[in-house]
């Protein structure tokens, strides 16, 4: 125990891989072994959501930044090592994984009946490299984890994954090659101006948080080396118009991987703009703000246009998450306490949601080998229960006050607005495309009479599938009615990440309107 | 207390929902009829009911000008200097509004017990019914904006949900979708308002926003920007008004609502919802009163819009949709009010409304229920006999909208009138309109009445009417014959009380010694003034020119539908404004030329021309290159080991021999 | 005690070298190639040894001994290969396998 207290993040970094490479010698062949095999995985990533919980435990909000550390020396010459720590952008984020990955390996126990074994392997380690992502404090152990990802996610569409994956995988890897080359270059010069500055060389965040690196011109370091860590991340978001491989991915994905993807992967990119790009380089964001945040807005609209015309609902999800995370990415351009605090709830709602979305594609898949839209009709009366949890979670993607995506889209578009109005009153426009492409799609799928007569034998959710479901439906609400329990412990890091993304630091956090200023002193005056 | 009112149907629609979930749903589930389900739920509302008369009338018994009652739940969302807490608060508007919400829905509950009773699922309607109180309770007990909007949305998603709740048929579904999209383009302006409040004041809880409005403006603070902001404000959130209470541009899905179950229609199109917007704007009157031009376009759009539904409503066929128009028109009428000035005259409407509306909705549900589904009035005709509670109670409510005093809509829809001439805003032109729209309300009420009640059948008893169920298992509704009869009384009794409460509910708000106005003063400045050149005695005149325009209105539709020969000619002869009219002046076909068409071409093009032909040819295009270079470099990867060796050999000597001698 | 020359033992060295490198460029059949890469290995062997005794330096020796274990897993694994790959191929050839070509 006491080994553990103090090696809290190797324990949950490493526990799914461990565990996973232990699973490795179940035998697979019989009926009962295939059984024993997911039961294994499915405990492996329960006592990972355990461990997590210890941390969320551990984690004190008004405590020093980061937090539970740990570090090796790895590479001391190059000044890398085995560092890792967590603050609140962590925390929620690693909860959220820890979280989902039960859900994706019980959603997925039908789904997937060859090469069980590498199946499981590849999703417990995928756990691993994404969970080491979001604690490795060293940039270069960043760097391995968020490419060490890559592979499983690789082999799963590639070998689980529907009929053109070959296609989507070489797409999905061509696009996050290219993005995370270029960041790798950009941590070497980093860690050489540190050498340069101070002597030694380093790839401790905190340590390159302290760098002064020239800004302000298309040319100077801040700019050059922003947009290096931003294609990277823009990729993984993915932002408008280096999102297409994104439909592709999804569409040929597993379940599992479709919703690993979508819920996880995809906020590595926003994690990587709060935790690197931004607070490295305050200037280079000041000189991209503008842009940024009209990419993020025709995100917005665009993606939800685009998903409003699919034929196909896994690709219709696809692309409204290129428009929920184009709320994330104007939120955090924004660069105020309310829209960045709304840009990472986005987050975790859109992983909730979009997670969820993919699931029941999943289940709907299962039982037809379809998702055209056109093939459906009617599965309401057929099955009820299924419609009932459809209907919740569509809720929660249009962002209906009371379930969790409301919270996100209006804290952003109420901070957005302090920082451009025009952009946001566009941006608010995917509030009602959202409700079309998605009321559209439910109204497809769900109402009318059954017009094919395949549709009319589908049984509705087993209690496997209810037990997957109910989770994601409770953190539904429960996020969107009680947003601060998540907000306490997150609140610190969010104003320590302003501190440093705002050039100049705090002192301009808060931009006040001379007229609300003069209002407010009479209020005082009273 | 105050949180336990929206909370009671909360409950309700929890246990209404889980018995729906657990036990109705899943295959071979058991189908329980709908008492049970409906007692749970009118129960729920009943409890909110009873518990709004005591907050009502704790509110009473303080000092005027003290008269709020606030509970903080939780904090909803604090983020450093933004916080938002779940608070409710009841004050003399809000608490009026809860009363007369509270008690329609609890009578429309009841009717639906007999309404539903053949209904496949009724847990899951009356889940609905009861989350659609709690929204709507949300909506007028919220202490902020952001939970009124909770309630906003949350009364939206109900509508959605109930006008489509007999979603087998695809129109129906259609129209509850329509009215989600429609409503979300209001939301939208009302999302932008809220976000410019913040920006601008700092606050968006409503106590806070009042006060430092109000006092900002009376210390003269506020610079010509800022009233320039403010009418923005007002506006934007008028959008929102538009979407919710069916305003021209966005009126288009109120009559299209009607797809949903009779109780529906009447509680939530007729009665509650549909007024949210007004009370928005009555809410919000410090900030309306600030701004000139937001009051006009208030104003315009109300007169408008009343107009033009009514004229469209002269010429409808289905019960509903008449009854739907004349919503349209009633709402207009109330903004027409607000937008004068007249807010509390505006909300006197809104109550009355919600009486007569109501009643004359759930009157045509019985009709409905009675005629086994039959919705054409043309095919109605001469059940004055067979259904004799529902037609006098139907006739209350008839005369109580075409505004024939004593009855409740006269004194209400007065009021605006002469306000709408009177006030500081107002016009001749309101005045005009606004008569002229009485006179032909009158008319098709009338239209409506004679059609269905007076006269002789124009339709075959006995199963005649059974063949087209709209229900969604197809089944047939009604195990008894065709014959016509009277509803039960789980759907009488309502219609009783609805019908007294339409007749005498104008008393509350006689002009000159209203009651509402002096009950809603601490929230509604009482504003009597009279613009210069307006003689008092002009009140008089025109009130007595109304009456006359209704009593015109009434006869002479009494005349000409007494014999359908001469109105067929009359329609031969104007065929061409029947025509337009019929179509409702093609308004969804011009929408769905301008916008539905051109954006999903767009996004078509889009996702074609740009997603695949554009980004992805780049992408694959760096695909492309790697793998040209890959050819173009694999010649020398002959397969062969001792060709590699060898030039491996020819390095090393290459190497070693640069090392020892350098290169010369 | 007679010491050969250090000379002596580098040229045999070489030559050892030289044959089993030559074999390697020559010989098509794959057994053989790897017994040529024995054979270069030990040359090397034999230079390390010269020299950590010319030298007095223990560093070669341990080196020798480092590459004598690495030698000896590497045939294993390249033998088992080679079955495997007579098995699949029927073949043992480099001329006819050259996979990587395709």
């Amino acid at each position: 125990m006491a080994w553990l207290d103090s090696h809290l993040l190797t324990a949950t970094v490493f526990l799914p891989f461990v565990w996973s490479l232990a699973g490795l010698l179940i035998p697979s062949g019989t009926e009962g072994g295939k059984t024993s095999l997911k039961i294994w995985a499915l405990l492996g990533s329960l006592l990972t959501l355990a461990i997590s919980v210890l941390i969320y435990q551990r984690y004190i909000p008004a405590g020093p930044e980061f937090q539970l550390t740990e570090t090796v020396a790895w590479l001391p010459v190059f000044g890398i090592s085995y560092s890792l720590g967590m603050d609140g952008l962590s925390l929620w984020l690693i909860m959220l994984t820890t979280f989902l990955m039960p859900i994706a390996i019980l959603g997925s126990f039908n789904a997937v009946e060859q090469r069980l074994k590498e199946y499981y392997f590849l999703l417990l380690s995928l756990e691993t490299g994404m969970i080491g992502a979001f604690v490795a404090t060293d940039l270069f152990l960043f760097y391995v984890f968020w490419e060490a990802m890559l592979i499983p996610m690789y082999f799963l569409i590639g070998i689980w994954g529907g009929k053109e994956r070959i296609y989507a995988t070489m797409k999905f890897f061509l696009y996050t090659m290219v993005g995370s080359l270029l960041m790798l270059v950009a941590i070497f010069y980093l860690a050489y101006q540190h050498k340069v500055q101070f002597g030694t060389y380093s790839m401790q965040v905190l340590d390159l948080y302290k760098l002064t690196l020239g800004g302000g011109t298309f040319s100077s370091p801040q700019s050059v080396m922003f947009l290096a860590f931003a294609l990277a991340f823009s990729i993984k978001v993915p932002l408008f118009p280096l999102h297409t491989w994104l439909p592709d991915a999804h569409v040929q994905a597993p379940t599992a991987g479709s919703v690993i993807l979508a819920a996880i992967l995809l906020k590595m990119g926003g994690y990587g703009f709060m935790r690197f790009a931004f607070p490295l380089f305050p200037e280079g964001v000041a000189y991209y703000q503008l842009t940024f945040m009209v990419l993020g807005t025709i995100a917005i609209v665009y993606g939800a246009w685009v998903a409003m015309v699919q034929p196909d609902i896994k690709k219709l999800v696809a692309y409204s998450s290129v428009s929920h995370m184009g709320y994330v990415i104007l939120g955090l351009f924004s660069l105020n306490a309310v829209a960045a605090t709304g840009a990472y709830y986005q987050m975790l709602n859109h992983g909730i949601s979009t997670g969820a979305l993919f699931l029941l594609v999943g289940m709907i898949y299962e039982r037809r080998h379809t998702r055209e839209i056109s093939h459906f009709g009617g599965i309401s009366r057929v099955m009820p229960l299924f419609a009932v949890a459809f209907l919740i979670i569509t809720l929660s993607s249009v962002a209906l006050p009371g379930t969790n995506g409301f919270i996100g889209e209006f804290l952003i578009l109420l901070g957005s607005w302090k920082a451009n109005p025009v952009l946001t009153a566009i941006a608010a426009l995917g509030v009602i495309f959202g409700a079309v492409y998605m009321l559209w799609m439910f109204q497809r799928v769900m109402f009318g009479p059954v017009t094919h007569k395949e549709n009319e034998g589908l049984k509705d959710l087993s209690a496997r599938e209810i037990a997957v479901l109910v989770p994601l439906i409770i953190a539904v609400f429960a996020m969107g009615i009680f947003p601060n329990f998540f907000f306490q412990k997150l609140e610190p890091s969010i104003e320590r990440f302003l501190a440093r993304s705002i050039p100049g630091g705090a002192a301009v956090t808060q931009v006040v309107d001379p007229v609300t200023s003069s209002v407010q002193l009479v209020m005082k005056g009273n | 207390m105050l949180a336990l009112i929206a909370l009671l149907p909360l409950i309700g629609f929890a246990i209404n929902g889980l018995w729906y979930v657990a036990v109705q749903a899943p295959p071979g589930g058991k189908k329980a009829g709908a008492t049970v389900s409906g007692v749970i739920a009118t129960t729920a509302i009943g409890g909110s009911f009873v518990l709004s008369l005591l907050v009502f009338l704790r509110l009473k018994g303080m000092p005027a000008e003290a008269r709020v009652i606030e509970q903080v739940v939780f904090d909803w969302m604090t983020i450093g200097d933004f916080n938002l807490e779940m608070v409710f608060r009841a004050d003399p508007l809000s608490s009026i509004f809860t009363l007369f919400i509270t008690g329609v829905a609890t009578l429309i509950h009841l009717y639906s017990i007999g309404y539903m009773g053949h209904d496949a699922t009724p847990g899951k309607f009356f889940a609905y019914l009861n989350l659609f109180s709690f929204s709507m309770l949300m909506l007028v007990l919220g202490g902020s904006l952001p939970i009124l909007f909770l309630g906003w949305e949350g009364v939206g998603l109900c509508s959605y949900l109930l006008i489509g709740y007999w979603y087998a048929d695809m129109d129906k579904a259609s129209a509850g979708k329509k009215a989600f999209i429609v409503n979300r383009i209001g939301d939208f302006g009302f999302l932008l308002g809220m976000f410019m409040i913040y920006d601008k004041f700092g606050t968006l809880d409503l106590l806070a926003l009042r006060d430092t409005v109000l006092q900002s403006s009376s210390a003269g603070l506020l610079l010509a920007a800022d009233l320039t902001a403010i009418t923005t404000i007002c506006i934007l959130l008028f959008v929102g008004c538009m979407g919710k209470s069916a305003q021209i541009p966005l009126y288009v899905w109120l009559p299209d609502a009607m797809a949903g179950p009779t109780p529906v229609s009447a509680l939530i199109h007729a009665a509650t919802m549909v007024t949210s917007g007004i009370y928005l704007v009555a809410r919000l009157n410090f900030m309306y009163s600030l701004s000139p031009t937001a009051l006009t376009v208030v104003a315009v759009v109300g007169v408008v819009t009343a107009f033009f539904a009514a004229t469209i409503a002269l010429v409808q066929r289905d019960i509903k949709k008449v009854l739907a128009y004349s919503t349209v028109s009633q709402l207009g009428y109330m903004f027409l009010g607000c937008g004068v000035g007249a807010y509390s005259a505006g909300v006197s409407h809104v109550i009355t409304h919600a009486f007569f509306k109501a009643l004359l909705f759930l009157g045509a549900g019985s009709v409905i229920h009675g005629m086994h589904e039959e919705q054409d009035i043309m095919k109605m005709g001469g059940l004055k006999s067979k259904m004799k509670w529902t037609y006098l109670t139907f006739a209350a409510g008839w005369l109580a909208i075409a505004g024939i005093p004593p009855f409740s809509g006269f004194f209400s829809k007065d009021e605006i009138l002469w306000r709408s001439f009177s006030a500081e805003h107002g016009s001749f032109l309101f005045w005009l309109l606004g008569a002229v729209t009485a006179v032909m309300t009158a008319f098709y009420m009338t239209r409506l009445f004679s059609l269905t009640f007076l006269g002789s059948p124009r339709f075959k008893e006995q199963g005649e009417h059974h063949g087209h169920s709209t229900h969604p298992d197809g089944h047939h509704e009604h195990g008894h014959g065709g014959a016509v009869h009277e509803s039960p009384m789980t759907m009488v009794f309502p219609l009783q009380v609805l019908a007294v409460l339409s007749v005498i509910g104008g008393f509350m708000a006689i002009p000159h010694m209203s009651w509402l106005d002096h009950w809603l003063e601490p929230v509604i400045p009482v504003d009597h003034g009279v613009a210069a050149g307006v003689a008092p005695a002009m009140e008089w005149v025109l009130m007595a020119l109304s009456v006359a325009g209704a009593a015109a209105g009434i006869f002479f539709a009494f005349k000409l539908y007494a014999d359908l020969a001469k109105v067929e000619k009359l329609k031969q002869r104007w065929a061409g404004v029947h025509k337009l009219l019929e179509n409702k002046w093609y308004v969804d076909e011009l929408y769905e030329a301008l916008f539905v068409r051109p954006i999903y071409t767009l996004s078509v093009a889009l996702w074609k021309g740009f997603d695949t032909a554009v980004i992805d040819r780049v992408v694959l295009g760096f695909g492309r290159v790697s793998e040209w270079s890959g050819q173009t470099v694999r010649v020398v990867q002959t397969g062969s080991i001792h060709l590699y060796a060898f030039v491996l050999l020819i390095g090393i000597i290459a190497t070693a021999g640069y090392l020892l001698y350098g290169l010369a | 005690m007679n010491q050969v020359e250090p000379w002596v033992v580098l040229s045999f060295s070489s030559i050892i070298f030289m044959i089993g490198f030559t074999g390697i460029l020559i010989r098509k059949n794959i057994l053989v190639i790897l017994m040529c890469i024995e054979l270069m290995l030990n040359a090397v062997n034999l230079t390390f040894v010269t020299y950590s005794t010319l030298l007095q330096d223990m560093a070669g020796q341990m080196s020798v001994f480092f590459i004598i274990t690495v030698a000896a897993a590497e045939s294993a694994v390249g033998l088992a290969l080679v079955i495997a790959m007579f098995r699949t191929l029927r073949s043992v050839s480099t001329e006819e396998i050259q996979l990587l070509r395709e």
